[in-house]
């Protein structure tokens, strides 16, 4: 039931004044007393998701509900969520003491008023009103919302809003917590964060632990529905983030609170969470407990991103068989026929045996990792990571197996480039992402030529077509990009910067993306870092083309 | 040793020189003679006169007024600017910045022209002949040679600051106004505060932009108002510095002195009286 | 439409004050510049500028006082600069503060003292014009050199001047190939400190040389105190071409130092 809810976020879309959309319609629901962590590489859209909990950005489509009630276009200082900041924006000039009591002290507790038979005193509530004009008013410059979105809501709010103007309802006095209220609610704090002796210090004098339990400590102070947590641990050393994950989730459990926490470390996230959310460029790649995302990736970026993995490229070959490494194993999961899939196998699912075993391999490299080794195996011309309590020699022939379940299988995220915004440009040419690539484009007509005017000229000779500014769909497959070393040559056809890079098996698979913002996804042999500036070329005879009109259309 | 005591004897040399115009005008400040150079025997005779002199009380009056207030106004708009600047969009706050940077390289003298220019041209033109220069003439051209200094005294603390303040202060409650005195004033009052001093000395030390744009007014009455400046400068066109204003010099120095050491012994202040009061609260218990 | 507040909206009043004190007076200069007294649009005040060799003169004595003032107050407050810089002269800001406590002391007052110090000394202005305008020019500018210098000279990059006595730098060759080149930026501001204050002095010249000499301050108050606006208005314009023109010339070294440190952010 909807109940379970504490907060609901629905269709959520933030898109900057800039056009960059920072979160792509995000949906999830967290029941009431969860720890939920944001997981995912920086700048993919967890902090920006988290402010909006928070109410530091407003969405700009879809709507944010706290216990059923929608809070999208609330300011923060009017939800009932509290914040620890990255860097704890503890306030310089106060010390630990009044930090923590910041809140206390701004807090206002609602009395009924009544008049002297002990009737309560019915008003306009002009504040109530003068709150909802300024909501309409927000929701009136929205850009991204459909037009009957829009005019929904503000009829809603403008129903509230003359409700309001024309029923007096209940009025309250304001009435500050005292002193001593505040001193038992901060003493209380200090004590769940074990800094009761320092409570005079200067935050300066701090520690960076010690700063992060002030901040713990201002925030859970207020007595907040939901805890926001941005990166907490981040500026602290390994040792204390140990120390503090340990404590977090002690925390969670003693005062059952929802917390809603942001990461992009994977460890820290499967320590400490019920639920993980894994992000990637503003989408949900996937929702689950640590044990779900761990065992179950959805796709090979969470595989990647979660633990360490082997990732090769595989066929289905019949019912829940799956072939890769030059090898047929049994599997769990249940695909169509013939497809080609991503396989990952996690290193500690490989076992090494002495028995004849499903593969072989050679021990080419070996590290000692305390509680085990992490050998990587050569198996055939393919990595393998194994991670095994046993010793063996570097260059030791081994025999290995591999259970089904410990073999994953899922669907290809990319399987070729396809570019739905391009054309032909005069010199018959096609644009992708606004740079002119050689292409054949008889393929669109069979048997056609070009004659010596650049028209296309069909096979019988009959017909001729221009071709120029027609709207085409471009496809490249993965392995057909080449890179160029030196971006300023003319064989360069596009530059772009490397934004994710995975290693699969023999072969890494690189997305490199342009300045506009395309994305031109290439497998190859060899390494290159993310972030690197590389150019890439495509043969003439690789780009697949199809017209989006008839080619009659474009006959003269 | 021999390098370290040329470097003393450099330093102290240049520094005696410094101070010698001073220094002579205080040593002449204790004896009533008419020229520096002869010496009457000691007397406090030149103190009397100082404060029997109505038109150096005016003068020194004028000046204090006229310094706090446009410090004060000058603190303010500075203040303000800087704060508003630094969260505007980047465009405009670039805009803002090289206008301001116009009075902080321009000459002081082309600035009062320019201000003495447009007040004229509006008196003759707008007011129909009438005389504009004021006591709040004199205030914008003070203002304008300060607000600049206390809007580049802010800047650095503002940027300095983590951004985070203003949002963790209204996530605690505040409203946007509340955040902005409760997190960010706080921690700007350095930057405000030396602007601030830095243009009570401005003030103080003016004289191009007083001479151009004062009128009547203040504790000089119908006459056209006298600062130190101006009176001093008034004084020496025609001869010596009266010797009156000997002992103004001396009490000058020592305020200055008082100021300096002041400011260098309020590093070490730290008292904290909320703890104690803290303590208290729980002893009730 | 309601009135949202928004933080950026503070700026407002400021930006009105800059706008309506200091922008629009410049205006005023250049229309006053370029008009006769009727107010009719003219070049005369241009053509006399550049045609009588009394104003002239006047702008070139003011640019080679500036340049002889600079120069000598960089002469004298380097040193000092560089020793203050030392914790070994300096151990805790006195005498620091003992170079910039002048400063605070009215300036004018400290111009006359200066003058009947000097007329005591047998250096007055009727005799010796140049002289005592020169020593109380560097009197007041002084401090003014030093203090950017300091600031420069603290941030003076340690390891670097080791580097170049470990690479074989003799004292000579560590002053001209690591102190000197790192303290260029304090230089150019000190300079631009002392430089275009100088031009447009008024009280220091008009006090010392008792009148004789007149540098392009003086020039533009005489101006103005004789109500010739247009002309006064001219020699404005003409200062703050020269103040543009200073500006563009140090602007490079400026850009660059602030480029250095945003990238060590």
């Amino acid at each position: 039931m909807q109940d379970n809810y504490i907060i609901e976020l629905k269709n959520v879309s933030k898109i900057y004044d800039d056009e960059t959309t920072a979160v792509d319609n995000f949906n999830l629901y967290v029941r009431k007393g969860e720890f939920i962590t944001f997981l995912g590489p920086s700048g993919c859209g967890k902090s920006t998701t988290l402010r909006m909990i928070a109410g530091f950005e407003f969405p700009s489509k879809g709507s944010i509900l706290l216990n059923g009630k929608d809070i999208s276009n609330v300011p923060p200082n009017k939800r009932p969520i509290n914040m620890v900041f990255q860097r704890y924006a503890l306030f310089p000039h106060l010390d630990v003491y009044d930090n923590i009591a910041f809140g206390l002290r701004l807090k206002r507790l609602p009395q009924l008023k009544k008049d002297k038979e002990g009737n309560p005193i019915l008003k306009i509530d002009k504040k109530k009103i003068r709150e909802l004009k300024s909501e309409y008013h927000l929701i009136s410059k929205k850009k991204h919302i459909s037009e009957e979105e829009k005019k929904a809501k503000l009829d809603a709010l403008q129903e509230q809003i003359d409700y309001y103007k024309a029923t007096p309802v209940n009025s309250y006095s304001y009435a500050k917590l005292t002193d001593k209220e505040i001193d038992t609610k901060v003493a209380r704090a200090l004590k769940i964060v074990d800094l009761e002796a320092l409570e005079d210090r200067n935050i300066a004098t701090l520690s960076g632990g010690q700063q992060q339990r002030v901040a713990i400590a201002r925030a859970i102070v207020n007595e907040p529905e939901i805890l926001l947590l941005d990166e907490p641990l981040g500026a602290l050393d390994l040792k204390m983030r140990k120390d503090m994950q340990i404590e977090l989730k002690e925390m969670h459990e003693k005062l059952g609170i929802t917390f809603i926490y942001v990461t992009h470390d994977q460890e820290e996230a499967l320590t400490m969470s019920d639920t993980i959310v894994v992000m990637k460029d503003g989408v949900i790649q996937q929702i689950g407990t640590p044990k779900a995302i761990y065992d179950e990736p959805k796709n090979a970026f969470v595989a990647d991103f979660i633990g360490e993995s082997n990732i090769y490229n595989g066929t289905i070959i019949g019912t829940k068989k799956v072939r890769f490494l030059d090898h047929n194993f049994d599997c769990l999961d249940d695909f169509p026929l013939n497809e080609k899939i991503d396989v990952v196998v996690r290193p500690e699912d490989v076992n090494i045996t002495n028995e004849p075993g499903m593969i072989s391999g050679v021990i080419d490299n070996k590290i000692f990792k305390g509680v085990n080794y992490q050998y990587t195996i050569m198996v055939g011309k393919n990595e393998l990571l194994v991670k095994s309590i046993y010793d063996y020699e570097v260059g030791t022939k081994v025999n290995l197996n591999i259970t089904p379940n410990g073999i994953h299988i899922m669907k290809k995220d990319y399987t070729v480039n396809t570019y739905t915004d391009s054309w032909i440009n005069k010199n018959n040419q096609v644009m992708i992402d606004e740079s002119p690539f050689d292409c054949d484009i008889t393929q669109l007509l069979p048997g056609s030529f070009i004659d010596e005017e650049g028209y296309l000229v069909s096979k019988d000779k009959a017909h001729k077509y221009d071709l120029n500014d027609a709207d085409v769909v471009a496809e490249i497959a993965l392995d057909k990009i080449d890179v160029v070393d030196d971006i300023s040559s003319d064989e360069c056809q596009v530059v772009g910067q490397i934004v994710d890079s995975i290693y699969i098996g023999d072969h890494y698979r690189y997305i490199v993306r342009t300045e506009n913002e395309e994305d031109f996804v290439f497998t190859s042999q060899y390494s290159y870092n993310l972030n690197d500036t590389i150019g890439l070329k495509v043969n003439a005879k690789d780009i697949k083309l199809r017209l989006k009109k008839e080619v009659s259309n474009y006959e003269i | 040793m021999v390098k370290k005591i040329l470097g003393y004897s450099y330093i102290y040399l240049i520094l005696l020189l410094m101070y010698i115009p001073i220094l002579v005008l205080i040593v002449f400040s204790f004896t009533n003679a008419t020229y520096i150079g002869t010496w009457n025997g000691f007397s406090f005779d030149l103190y009397g006169k100082l404060f029997q002199s109505e038109e150096i009380m005016i003068a020194v009056g004028n000046t204090v007024i006229i310094a706090i207030i446009s410090a004060v106004c000058a603190t303010v708009l500075g203040t303000l600017g800087a704060v508003g600047g630094f969260y505007a969009k980047r465009r405009s706050r670039a805009i803002l910045e090289n206008i301001n940077q116009i009075p902080v390289v321009n000459a002081e003298i082309v600035m009062a022209l320019s201000l003495v220019v447009m007040f004229v041209f509006i008196g003759n033109n707008i007011f129909g002949g009438a005389n504009l220069f004021s006591f709040w003439t004199l205030l914008v051209g003070h203002i304008i040679l300060a607000a600049p200094f206390v809007y580049l005294n802010v800047k650095p603390k503002l940027q300095q600051m983590d951004p985070a303040l203003y949002e963790a202060a209204l996530d605690l409650g505040c409203s946007p106004r509340q955040a902005l005195n409760k997190a960010v004033l706080p921690e700007i009052i350095p930057g405000v505060f030396s602007g601030f001093m830095l243009s009570i000395t401005l003030s103080l030390d003016d004289f191009i932009v007083t001479a151009f744009t004062r009128g009547s007014g203040l504790l000089s009455g119908a006459a056209n108002i006298e600062t130190i400046s101006t009176l001093v400068q008034a004084k020496i066109k025609k001869g010596p510095i009266p010797p009156e204003m000997r002992p103004l010099t001396t009490i000058i120095f020592l305020i200055v002195l008082l100021v300096v050491i002041f400011i260098s012994l309020r590093r070490n202040k730290t008292i904290n009286v909320k703890s104690m009061k803290r303590r208290k609260l729980r002893e009730k218990e | 439409m309601k009135f949202r507040f928004q933080r950026k909206y503070l700026c407002i009043p400021y930006f009105l004050f800059l706008i309506l004190f200091v922008i629009i007076p410049i205006f005023f200069i250049i229309y006053y510049a370029f008009t006769d007294s009727n107010g009719n649009f003219t070049f005369d005040a241009f053509v006399t500028f550049f045609t009588t060799t009394n104003k002239i003169n006047v702008l070139v004595q003011s640019l080679l006082f500036s340049t002889l003032n600079t120069i000598v107050c960089l002469i004298i407050g380097y040193p000092i600069s560089y020793l203050l810089s030392n914790p070994k002269f300096n151990k805790n800001y006195v005498l620091v503060l003992l170079f910039v406590m002048p400063m605070w002391i009215n300036f004018v007052l400290r111009t006359g003292a200066t003058r009947d110090v000097l007329t005591w000394l047998g250096i007055n202005g009727g005799s010796h014009p140049y002289i005592a305008t020169m020593i109380g020019l560097v009197y007041n500018y002084l401090p003014f050199v030093i203090l950017p210098l300091y600031t420069t000279m603290l941030k003076l990059d340690k390891s670097q001047i080791e580097a170049a006595i470990d690479l074989g730098c003799n004292r000579v060759q560590v002053f001209t190939k690591s102190i000197f080149p790192q303290s260029v930026p304090g230089i150019i501001s000190a300079a631009q400190m002392v430089f275009m204050p100088t031009m447009s002095s008024y009280v220091i010249p008009e006090t010392l040389s008792e009148g004789k000499i007149v540098l392009f301050g003086n020039s533009i108050y005489l101006g103005f105190a004789n109500n010739q606006w247009n002309s006064s208005g001219f020699m404005a314009i003409v200062m703050l071409v020269i103040i543009a023109i200073s500006m563009l010339v140090t602007r490079n070294f400026t850009e660059k130092d602030e480029g250095k440190e945003a990238a060590t952010w």
